[in-house]
């Protein structure tokens, strides 16, 4: 198995535990769904979730704020918050999810960013799906020594971390057919963790965790 | 006929038959016979003539007239016109004050607003408005009628004056007065007396008179009505009047008969305008139905002067030129209609109040919109989420600063906040002109990451929530105001309103 199937792997399991299954409105022949996290935190003492907001089956809005997280020498962060939107018509079904957080330290400085923003929007009308991930950035982004300034990385860029691991950067997981099923998964920081000697999976680390999701 | 009138005492017998005294008008052969003293009101206008006097004859210091037997209204505005033939050396007035013919001061205050002069003939004209302090009536034996007296600087041989007391009058002076104009000249054949033109607003009172040595014959000025004509040896006089019933301007021309070749006689003429006494309008709105306009309406007089009401409010707008003045409702939303239209002319009566009502009918607004996703495109940025209905809903919003407050952004200047709030229920309504457009508000709760001492509940107002298509990013757009005002098209997210609403 290659670094890069490893790597889907994994992000699908971050996904699978992420994603709510899509709710079927009653009077709807679509279903709408969004969820987001400004932050997740997986290691072998357990997971943790902050600011976590999942839209409702029948669409509508839910939000969550953190004031400021702090896992010590894992994570901290300032003004987290999440946010979904979506609504299931007869036309068009649409789910916007945001999530966000500010003033990140991911251990213990190995990255840093000001603002990390995850935006995912998916739109389904009965012909088309779609979904995309416009408007998600990182401002102020280091990675390790290397400063990336305000930045949208191509989807899926990923930077190894000697000794602890590696990490992807706007890490983007679809799903959907296209025609009448779409979702997005976005992570705009996702630190997998390894076993500096076998490297094998010890934790993950997702900043900016938002997934849309709609079908007609 | 000539009759001395001796300053400061008039008996008041003296007086009385001073104020008896009779007027007439030379004829002249070929000439039109002219028309008699005449009291008469303007149809349809708010100020009218209310009393009229005048004699000629007079000498000496002291110019004087009753209004005999009936006296003016209180708070009437006068105008009084003295007329005399200029003595060698001059003289001018010196003073206007009215009395009663008892002797008893009465105090009120006479504005010069005239005075022409040419050869050996003068005239002036004063006014008084809101006249007041003597008794309203008549007075057959004159005692209590009010007496309107010129005092002279030298005595004359011989004059007359011209009283006239006018109901409606605007009743500050610097209100009621204005423009006047005067004229002279002379002639020794058919002559045109003209003061001048003026402009006169809506409602105002032209006054005209014109005088002159010469004792002939005139034609009065087209579209006035005669006040008064009166002659005596010497001298002969015209008064003439026309209340506006629009804007414009007024040009008195009088047509002298002159017939002296090789002696030029000399005509005066002065004309001038009074404003009639301000009115006020108040309008009134009753609104009915479902979703009513959350936060009112505006009236608007003739385009220029607004004021907020209610939806079943009233406002009255003060000081307003009578006549009619156009007035416009607006701010009304777009589920509500206007019965009869947003606009109504209504007529202003002067002194008095004219009302306007506008009555709105609203219906029930439906439907929902949702929408997140994120304003801005830099550093300072914007991410949002709502849930819009008529019943309620509710909406998040997150100002990005990364760089602080900055006094200057028109977004940081309250630096990084988070702001969720609660939508007012029967505030969510479509936007008038903008059919994929909802505006609603209601308030909620800042948190501001960069100065904590502005936390605290804030009203918010959606102007403008805009579901223009998919994707949302550059079509659809958000206009709000928490504490700042936010207005942009999204830069991702998006916007969708319920169809059929």
């Amino acid at each position: 198995m290659t670094a890069t199937m490893m790597s889907r792997l994994r992000a699908l399991a971050v996904v699978s535990a992420f994603a709510l299954a899509p709710a079927r409105a009653a009077a709807q022949s679509g279903t709408v769904s969004g969820r987001g996290a400004a932050a997740v935190v997986t290691t072998t003492a357990g997971a943790q979730q902050f600011a976590v907001a999942a839209l409702p089956g029948a669409g509508g809005m839910a939000d969550s704020e953190l004031a400021s997280v702090a896992v010590p020498s894992t994570l901290s962060a300032e003004g987290l918050a999440s946010i979904t939107t979506g609504q299931l018509d007869q036309t068009l079904v649409s789910a916007t999810t945001t999530a966000e957080a500010a003033n990140v330290n991911v251990l213990n400085g190995l990255i840093t960013a000001k603002a990390v923003l995850a935006v995912a929007t998916s739109y389904a009308n009965g012909a088309t799906a779609t979904s995309e991930s416009n408007g998600s950035t990182l401002l102020g982004l280091v990675v390790g020594s290397l400063s990336y300034g305000d930045v949208s990385p191509a989807p899926n860029t990923q930077v190894s971390l000697p000794g602890v691991g590696y990490v992807v950067l706007n890490e983007q997981i679809p799903t959907g057919d296209g025609v009448h099923a779409t979702g997005l998964t976005v992570n705009m920081i996702h630190v997998y963790l390894t076993d500096p000697v076998l490297g094998t999976p010890t934790g993950e680390i997702v900043i900016g965790a938002a997934r849309s999701a709609a079908s007609l | 006929m000539y009759l001395r009138i001796r300053f400061p005492v008039l008996p008041a017998l003296a007086g009385a038959a001073l104020l008896a005294l009779a007027c007439t008008e030379p004829l002249e052969p070929g000439r039109r016979a002219l028309r008699a003293p005449q009291v008469a009101a303007a149809v349809g206008s708010s100020i009218a003539l209310d009393q009229v006097n005048s004699t000629m004859g007079l000498n000496g210091t002291i110019l004087l007239k009753g209004f005999n037997p009936t006296n003016p209204h209180l708070g009437d505005a006068i105008i009084a016109t003295f007329f005399w033939i200029v003595p060698d050396g001059g003289s001018t007035i010196t003073s206007v004050t009215d009395r009663l013919a008892d002797g008893t001061p009465v105090g009120n205050a006479y504005t010069p607003v005239a005075f022409v002069t040419l050869g050996d003939v003068a005239m002036a004209t004063y006014v008084a408005t809101n006249v007041q302090n003597f008794p309203e009536g008549s007075f057959p034996s004159g005692e209590k009628i009010l007496v309107v007296q010129a005092t002279l600087s030298q005595s004359v041989s011989d004059g007359g004056i011209l009283i006239s007391a006018w109901t409606g009058v605007a009743g500050v002076a610097s209100q009621a007065l204005g423009a006047h104009s005067s004229g002279s000249g002379t002639g020794t054949s058919t002559t045109v007396a003209d003061p001048g033109a003026i402009p006169v607003n809506a409602g105002a009172l032209a006054y005209a008179v014109t005088m002159s040595d010469g004792r002939v014959g005139r034609d009065p000025p087209p579209g006035f009505v005669n006040l008064t004509t009166q002659s005596d040896a010497s001298l002969v006089s015209e008064g003439d009047y026309a209340v506006q019933t629009s804007a414009g301007t007024v040009d008195p021309q009088w047509t002298w008969f002159f017939n002296s070749p090789g002696s030029p006689r000399t005509w005066l003429a002065t004309v001038l305008a009074l404003n009639p006494a301000p009115g006020s309008l108040t309008v009134t709105t009753s609104t009915s139905g479902s979703n009513l306009d959350p936060d009112g309406y505006a009236v608007t007089v003739d385009g220029t002067t607004s004021q907020p009401i209610g939806i079943n409010g009233s406002v009255t707008f003060p000081g307003l030129a009578p006549g009619n003045h156009n007035v416009a409702l607006s701010g009304v939303a777009a589920n509500c209609t206007v019965s009869g239209g947003s606009s109504q002319t209504v007529m202003v009566p002067s002194g008095g109040t004219a009302t306007a009502a506008f009555s709105v009918s609203c219906t029930a607004t439906t439907g929902q919109m949702t929408g997140g996703g994120k304003l801005g495109d830099r550093r300072d940025f914007a991410t949002f989420g709502f849930e819009a209905k008529p019943t309620g809903g509710e909406i998040q919003f997150v100002q990005h600063c990364p760089d602080g407050v900055n006094p200057a952004s028109p977004t940081c200047a309250l630096g990084t906040f988070d702001f969720h709030g609660r939508v007012t229920a029967g505030s969510f309504g479509p936007v008038a002109g903008a059919p994929n457009c909802r505006t609603w508000s209601g308030s909620g709760t800042v948190k501001d990451r960069d100065d904590p001492s502005r936390n605290g509940t804030y009203t918010f107002t959606v102007n403008a929530a805009c579901d223009n298509g998919e994707p949302g990013r550059g079509t659809d757009f958000l206009d709000i105001t928490i504490a700042d005002h936010n207005a942009a098209y999204l830069t991702g997210g998006n916007i969708q309103r319920h169809k059929g609403d």
